[in-house]
């Protein structure tokens, strides 16, 4: 017995109406050879159904002036051979192909095509389940300078003290540059395949362009000069912007920089002499913790997975040490204005508070180093250790 | 010895280059060494085809015919090895009032194109009427002279025949070049072309010229 043929009638509809998309779709299930009838009013319907056809390899006979047979070509179907997903939306696979390229997570990739060039493409090494939640957190405290800084707030303390955050602020700028930068290298070396990976190292990215924005606005709010840009800070930048491998930059960008710079902007923010540097310190305290989390977050996940990891990461802080062995680690400048600003002025009393408060700054740093050190699983020795080699710089 | 073919086309489109680079590349990779010579016109390739310029010619369906006529001529046989699906059994035909800005009442187009600029909306339909429809004809023909290396030939034939949609490898450069397979050439569809040729002489100027007339 004879099946039913499958009928598509087109009614009015011609080409210039949208006739191809249901003729797209009728063919869309059948398989090569198999026969659909077509029949429509439009006019000239018949020029163009054969004219599709053949574009898109089938073959359209008229049966009346109304009606036509169409039969399937072999090439049906044909794009999606070989195609293959590109992992799933909630999980991405353990090791992303180049030739996926741009392709959404979870979407089905047609075979063949350029192959990519990502360097950062296995997920061990990039991505972990926190990281979208650590996304959204992100995402959800973004903030405004215009609106969350209290620009106008009197600014009552001496030039002197001005003078003191000012090239305090011209050494954050600086290093915010660098945590700018590391970042955004890696975001463009990183297969988008690991979705939440890129979303987190670019809106680091973006979080440290609005710190470069605010520090740079507070620092000339008072119309005084910047301060110094030193040859031993940018050589101990320079070795961060220049490390090539993703697991060191973290540790060393991140978890040691980025998690002694929280301590430093807790201290300028307790320290700050207006309301408006303070709010600024508080805010970019917390977006740089956010960072650190970040780090701490694929680090330890990377090394559950890959038991040589933290021998690679302690000799990437004894590399980094021994390249910055000549120079001469955080200037004196940036140190004195510190304890300026944590005494409050000049007076020999409030010097000898501010310097006790450096002081305290500088093992609350260490100490920090060394909890989140110990956390990615070296011991106590080892953390003790790679804190004491960790920059004079604090980045 | 290495089968070698060198194809002659007409560089209609920055794309051709593109196409055939890409075709090579594959050819290469099946063992056969392909290259390629691009004119800006249609009547060149034809006269170096027979000048021993290439050894396959990409021919349209009127350098099919002028190629057919001169051969008739030189005493030498061409062959038709290989068509796109989508060059075979084509119709033209011609809308009325097609042209929008209304200085042209009517034009003369393949129907692909009638179906495309109807998709596109540049012809709207209720604006349209087709007045009439041409007989079916084929177009482009890869056409082969005697004399041509026949082992190299046949590899280069049967290695189009080969190429399939569902190779990923060759479907980029198959929807480039705007086909699904290709196809045994065939030379009965331009049988229309050649009565028209001849009825307005046509030809008669390239033909002299290649004193084949």
């Amino acid at each position: 017995m004879n099946e039913p043929r499958p009928t598509l009638d087109l009614e009015h509809l011609g080409f210039d109406r949208g006739a191809q998309v249901l003729l797209a779709r009728a063919t869309r299930a059948l398989a090569p050879g198999a026969l659909l009838e077509v029949c429509g009013s439009a006019p000239a319907l018949g020029v163009e159904l054969a004219a599709w056809a053949r574009a898109n390899g089938h073959a359209a006979r008229p049966l009346t002036d109304r009606r036509w047979t169409l039969e399937i070509g072999r090439s049906a179907g044909a794009r999606r051979a070989g195609a293959e997903r590109a992992g799933l939306p909630e999980e991405p696979a353990s090791r992303a192909p180049q030739c996926w390229g741009l392709a959404a997570r979870g979407a089905l990739v047609e075979a063949g095509g350029p192959e990519f060039g990502f360097r950062l493409c296995e997920r061990e090494e990039l991505w972990t389940a926190d990281e979208a939640t650590l996304y959204r957190q992100a995402l959800a405290a973004q903030w405004d300078p215009e609106r969350a800084i209290p620009w106008s707030a009197p600014l009552e303390h001496s030039d002197e003290l001005e003078d003191a955050l000012v090239e305090v602020l011209t050494f954050l700028i600086e290093n915010e540059t660098a945590a700018l930068l590391v970042p955004a290298r890696f975001a463009g070396q990183t297969h988008p395949h690991f979705r939440e990976t890129l979303q987190l190292l670019a809106i680091q990215a973006a979080d440290e362009a609005r710190h470069i924005e605010v520090f740079t606005r507070r620092a000339t709010l008072r119309g005084r000069a910047l301060g110094l840009s030193t040859v031993g800070g940018r050589a101990s930048l320079k070795s961060l912007v220049d490390e090539p491998d993703f697991a060191r930059a973290a540790l060393l960008t991140s978890v040691l920089g980025e998690g002694t710079f929280t301590n430093l902007l807790g201290f300028l923010h307790a320290h700050a002499p207006d309301r408006c540097t303070a709010e600024i310190m508080r805010l970019a305290a917390q977006d740089e913790a956010r960072h650190v989390a970040f780090a701490m977050s694929h680090l330890a996940h990377h090394a559950q997975a890959d038991a040589t990891l933290l021998a690679r990461l302690a000799s990437a802080v004894h590399q980094r040490h021994a390249a910055l062995l000549a120079t001469s680690g955080l200037s004196v400048e940036v140190f004195d204005a510190l304890i300026a600003l944590a005494g409050g002025s000049y007076q020999p009393r409030a010097i000898e508070r501010g310097h006790a408060a450096v002081v305290e700054l500088l093992a609350q740093m260490d100490a920090g180093r060394r909890m989140r050190l110990r956390k990615l699983g070296f011991d106590a020795r080892q953390a003790e250790q790679l804190s004491e080699l960790h920059t004079r710089n604090f980045m | 010895m290495t089968n070698k073919i060198v194809l002659g086309a007409v560089a209609y489109d920055a794309k051709v280059v593109t196409i055939w680079d890409g075709f090579q590349r594959w050819f290469a990779s099946q063992g056969l060494e392909f290259d390629y010579v691009l004119y800006s016109n249609y009547e060149r390739p034809v006269e170096q085809h027979f000048r021993g310029a290439f050894d396959v010619a990409w021919n349209s369906p009127l350098a099919r015919i002028e190629t057919e006529r001169v051969a008739r001529a030189r005493r030498r046989t061409p062959r038709a090895l290989a068509m796109r699906d989508t060059d075979c059994d084509l119709t033209s035909v011609i809308p009325a009032r097609a042209l929008i800005d209304g200085e042209v009442d009517a034009a003369c187009m393949i129907d692909g194109n009638l179906a495309a600029f109807s998709n596109d909306g540049t012809l709207p339909r209720s604006a349209t009427r087709v007045l009439a429809q041409t007989a079916k004809y084929d177009h482009c023909n890869f056409t082969v002279l005697d004399g041509v290396d026949e082992r190299s030939v046949a590899r280069f034939r049967e290695l189009l025949l080969g190429m399939r949609y569902d190779d990923a490898s060759v479907r980029p450069l198959m929807d480039l070049e705007g086909l699904k397979a290709w196809r045994e050439g065939r030379t009965q569809g331009y049988a229309q072309l050649e009565r028209a040729c001849d009825r307005f002489g046509w030809l008669r100027e390239f033909l002299e010229r290649m004193q084949a007339a």
